[in-house]
């Protein structure tokens, strides 16, 4: 299991203290990856805002939590899959679905032919099942280990671990075919 | 392909999303929420009373005698009574019954067929 970074322990304890720029520090260290990560999952730009929002705040709610997490990275993480599975729930995500979000998964970069690269990374990544993008991200993006990932995703690591290659596999394949 | 993955950056929120939440986290930490809306806002609480009622149900279900037939004791229907006196004289009144179409024989005596090999030998000895 990773350790706190000191970074990462100073934030934590500052919102326990009631601080909430540490609130803003880490919002602004994890907000970016958090956030693509709820749209990969299929939440569309509104949903992904909300349920980053109800995961940050509740942060700040319950600072007397905060005590026992070990890992922040892979706590924001799950909390955010907790969040939006909650979504699902009350069948906002299939609502949400279904009309195609129209904004992009990732910035827009400066040259055409590092977008048409965007875009053909993008669509690779939709056409992968959800169960395996969803490690593509928080291992290439969020940075977490296959056992921060099983963790995330309650599996076992192997199991994170073969799905993250047969979506590599997957994705070279997508990518390198026919254009 | 992880490099090409890397690449990529994602699309950042909403900028004012971050004033948005710090705004709303200052006025709650501020103007925390009365305690009983904090218990009805915990899934603790929630938890707890479904938890209570689902076991007030199981408590119900199981003191419920479903197993005592006297309970359910109906009117027999003419040929229902009929039956019973059939069993009743085949069995000798070891037989009662409780409800209309169910009949419980207590240590139903076993009536020999004729095509058991006990029959068979019974038979034998008897020749």
């Amino acid at each position: 299991m990773r350790e706190l970074a000191p970074q990462e322990k100073k934030w934590l304890a500052g919102i326990a203290e009631g601080n909430l720029d540490a609130l803003g520090a880490i919002y602004d260290a994890y907000a970016a990856v958090l956030y693509g990560y709820a749209r990969s999952l299929g939440a569309r730009q509104s949903l992904a805002e909300d349920v980053l929002q109800e995961v940050f705040l509740r942060l700040a709610r319950r600072p007397a939590t905060l005590g026992s997490v070990r890992d922040l990275r892979a706590y924001l993480f799950a909390s955010v899959r907790r969040e939006l599975f909650r979504w699902t729930r009350r069948r906002a995500l299939r609502r949400e679905a279904q009309v195609a979000d129209p904004d992009p998964l990732f910035e827009s970069p400066v040259s055409d032919t590092a977008a048409t690269d965007m875009l053909q990374v993008e669509e690779a990544l939709s056409r992968l099942p959800r169960s395996q993008r969803e490690v593509v991200v928080m291992k290439v993006y969020g940075l977490l280990t296959f056992d921060e990932i099983a963790r995330v995703t309650r599996t076992s690591p192997n199991t994170a671990a073969s799905r993250y290659r047969y979506a590599v596999e997957k994705l070279r394949r997508i990518l390198s075919g026919p254009r | 392909m992880e490099d090409r993955l890397k690449k990529m950056r994602f699309r950042s929120p909403d900028p004012h999303l971050r004033d948005r939440i710090l705004a709303v986290a200052r006025a709650e930490v501020a103007a925390p929420l009365p305690l009983c809306q904090r218990v009805l806002r915990s899934e603790a609480f929630w938890l707890a009373a479904a938890a209570a009622l689902l076991l007030i149900f199981a408590i119900h279900l199981f003191s419920v005698p479903y197993a005592v037939p006297e309970t359910y004791t109906t009117a027999l229907s003419p040929e229902t009574e009929e039956l019973k006196e059939t069993i009743s004289e085949m069995l000798d009144d070891g037989a009662w019954l409780t409800r209309r179409f169910a009949v419980r024989l207590p240590a139903a005596p076993r009536m020999p067929s004729g095509e058991g090999p006990t029959v068979r030998h019974l038979l034998r000895d008897l020749e």
